[in-house]
């Protein structure tokens, strides 16, 4: 029995921004796990309402009046900041000269004053060599599987419980000059371990992640009475999948188990091919 | 006082006067959605006639004449337009694809399925339509073949001839007093079929469900598939010598009710926690439908029950894990094949 999906893979999922091999792994799991199923629905639904909700800002081309004033205040800022350091230049760049200015006994000073950070350096090279690396531990699991902790010099976004974030999100982490990640166990990450496939069932989980991925390029909501009847009858076909898949399962010398199995999955395929012509053929408001 | 307020009524009739003078629009044009809007074309006695809307009733009725006309309310624009692959435009044409518009025709949209208008449409009775809406209900009636799509409303068909090919999410599908081959399928809706028949030796009879309910009552084409995930599958009616009749279903009954003389061989697939109760007394191909295994408190001598009773009920003494019990049977010579996979629930034969 796998264990279920998080929420951060199930959302990435329906963005569309999983590989195919792991969107095959999504939708076979999916597809057997009764859990995972109503989880995504859910997920889904709540991700329609927010397009719904959101559709009018979504759809202007021109910023809020809020984001108006954020980066009038940006510019604004930066104006401040660049007067700032004209004026700065002007009294370092008399201070520097003044630096450059050399003299025997200045000339002297320098010289020590070289001396004396080479030594540093080298102490400083020696002691980081004697010390102990801080550790990137891992439990041994793939590395998009481990967890994240993103330590952010502000601290009011150093909360463990908000950066503990997916594979995708540690390329981000890494890309942020504020945030350094540091890996650290994670034995109670859900794991999504490997499906083991029946035969023939793969073909249908391809067709299944495609037709998905073609349903949730759609950006538009999908009409409430449609909606219902998707996820209604998805969530029918899904049990259905998952009941005949254990029994398929339970008895892989029973040709009539597999039949059963594939006549859901085929169930499943003819109803995703439905409601993605609706949605790419209908009129508006699909 | 009195000349500004007599100045000032003046020059309001003036206004008005004037505003109902002047027509607003073309009367080619009208822009009243209650008004009635008809159109007329002549095509070929077995056109193609083509419709989209995207709510509204949409009705359709064969007639005798070569002609198609098209009756609206809530339309603000009606075209015929030719897509015939013969440009001849001195015959009749062949393919006609109705275009129907809200506005004006100089800001018409790009595509058809846009207007929200309940149309009223007769063709040949030798036409083919292809009709599809999203909300509204769809009701044809006397013409050869029909393609008939719609989202969340019912369809509802009858007097075809030659074919029909209907599909909804989640409305109903009726279709009666047909001829033909058929193609059903309804995702949440239940389909009923009443009294089809095959036009040609070939023409095949499918239907299928998620998880609506599926009822054929008197349907005599030679090969019948109903599917179903979720619904319950009823047949009524005579059974077509040397027919095929396939039914499958995960969860719901099959309940086939068959005349006393019937003749067929049933080929059944069950779940061993679901029955078959049948009121024929079925013959056993090879062996008997095998007893569940026996539990380790039962004695091995323990006897078997008969195979057949009437009506016989097979009761499951196994709970899990899942075991599927295939039944091969026949009654009187055996005529039509039945073939029922039922994954989880019992398939009922009833004599009527």
């Amino acid at each position: 029995m796998t264990r279920c999906l998080d929420e951060g893979k199930l959302q990435s999922y329906f963005d569309g921004e999983l590989s195919i091999e792991l969107m095959e792994s999504v939708t076979s799991h999916l597809a057997s796990c009764v859990t995972c199923a109503a989880a995504a629905r859910e997920l889904e639904q709540e991700s329609a309402l927010l397009t719904a909700a959101l559709s009018a800002e979504f759809a202007a081309s021109i910023p809020t009046e809020r984001l108006r004033q954020r980066i009038d205040a940006a510019v604004l800022g930066e104006r401040v900041e660049v007067a700032q350091a004209t004026e700065n230049s002007r009294g370092l760049a008399v201070f520097f000269s003044g630096l450059l200015n050399f003299g025997t006994q200045r000339s002297l000073g320098y010289a020590s004053v070289m001396v004396v950070m080479a030594f540093a350096a080298i102490f400083g090279v020696v002691k980081m060599r004697s010390t102990t690396e801080p550790v990137v531990a891992t439990t041994g699991q793939p590395a998009e599987m481990a967890k994240v902790v993103t330590v952010s010099s502000d601290d009011s976004e150093s909360q463990p419980s908000q950066s503990a974030v997916e594979a995708k999100n540690v390329e981000r982490s890494r890309n942020t000059r504020t945030s350094r990640p540091i890996r650290v166990p994670s034995p109670s990450a859900p794991k999504l371990a490997p499906v083991k496939l029946l035969p023939g069932e793969r073909s249908y989980l391809q067709t299944i992640a495609r037709l998905d991925s073609t349903i949730n390029s759609n950006k538009r909501a999908m009409r409430p009475s449609l909606q219902v009847e998707y996820e209604h009858n998805l969530a029918v076909v899904d049990r259905a999948i998952a009941a005949t898949r254990s029994a398929a399962k339970s008895n892989p010398n029973d040709p009539d188990a597999a039949d059963f199995m594939f006549a859901a999955y085929q169930s499943k395929v003819d109803l995703l091919n439905t409601i993605a012509d609706a949605r790419l053929s209908g009129g508006r408001g699909h | 006082m009195i000349k500004k307020l007599f100045a000032v009524s003046a020059l309001a009739g003036l206004i008005i006067s004037l505003a109902g003078s002047t027509p607003a629009h073309d009367e080619k044009k009208p822009r009243n959605s209650g008004q009635k809007i008809e159109r007329s074309l002549p095509v070929d006695a077995q056109a193609t006639v083509t419709l989209c809307v995207a709510s509204g009733a949409l009705k359709v009725r064969g007639w005798d004449r070569s002609e198609v006309r098209v009756r609206s309310v809530g339309a603000q624009q009606v075209e015929f337009h030719r897509i015939d692959k013969n440009k001849d435009t001195s015959k009749p044409a062949s393919r006609v694809d109705v275009m129907m518009f809200d506005k004006t025709i100089n800001v018409r949209p790009k595509r058809d399925c846009q207007v929200f208008a309940d149309v009223e449409m007769e063709v040949p009775t030798g036409a083919t339509v292809q009709i599809q809406t999203r909300d509204g209900d769809i009701t044809i009636a006397g013409v050869a073949g029909v393609y008939a799509g719609s989202q969340s409303g019912d369809i509802a068909i009858e007097g075809a001839t030659k074919f029909v090919e209907a599909g909804s999410l989640g409305g109903s599908i009726l279709l009666k007093d047909s001829s033909g081959r058929v193609n059903l399928s309804s995702a949440g809706g239940g389909v009923e079929v009443v009294n089809v028949r095959p036009a040609t030796a070939e023409d095949t009879f499918e239907v299928g469900t998620v998880s609506g309910d599926i009822l054929l009552d008197r349907v005599s084409n030679p090969k019948i598939t109903a599917k179903t995930v979720n619904g319950t599958v009823t047949m009524s009616g005579p059974l077509a010598k040397s027919g095929w009749y396939g039914f499958t279903n995960m969860a719901g009954d099959v309940v086939l009710a068959l005349p006393h003389d019937a003749s067929f061989q049933l080929n059944a697939k069950v779940s061993e926690k679901y029955d078959i109760v049948s009121d024929f007394k079925l013959n056993y191909v090879n062996d008997p439908p095998q007893a569940p295994a026996p539990k380790p408190s039962v004695p091995q001598s323990a006897p078997k029950p008969p195979p057949v009773k009437q009506p016989v009920v097979e009761k499951p003494t196994l709970v899990a894990p899942f075991v599927l019990r295939r039944v091969n049977a026949f009654y009187g010579s055996g005529d039509a094949t039945i073939s029922v996979a039922s994954f989880g629930g019992t398939i009922i034969l009833k004599k009527i």
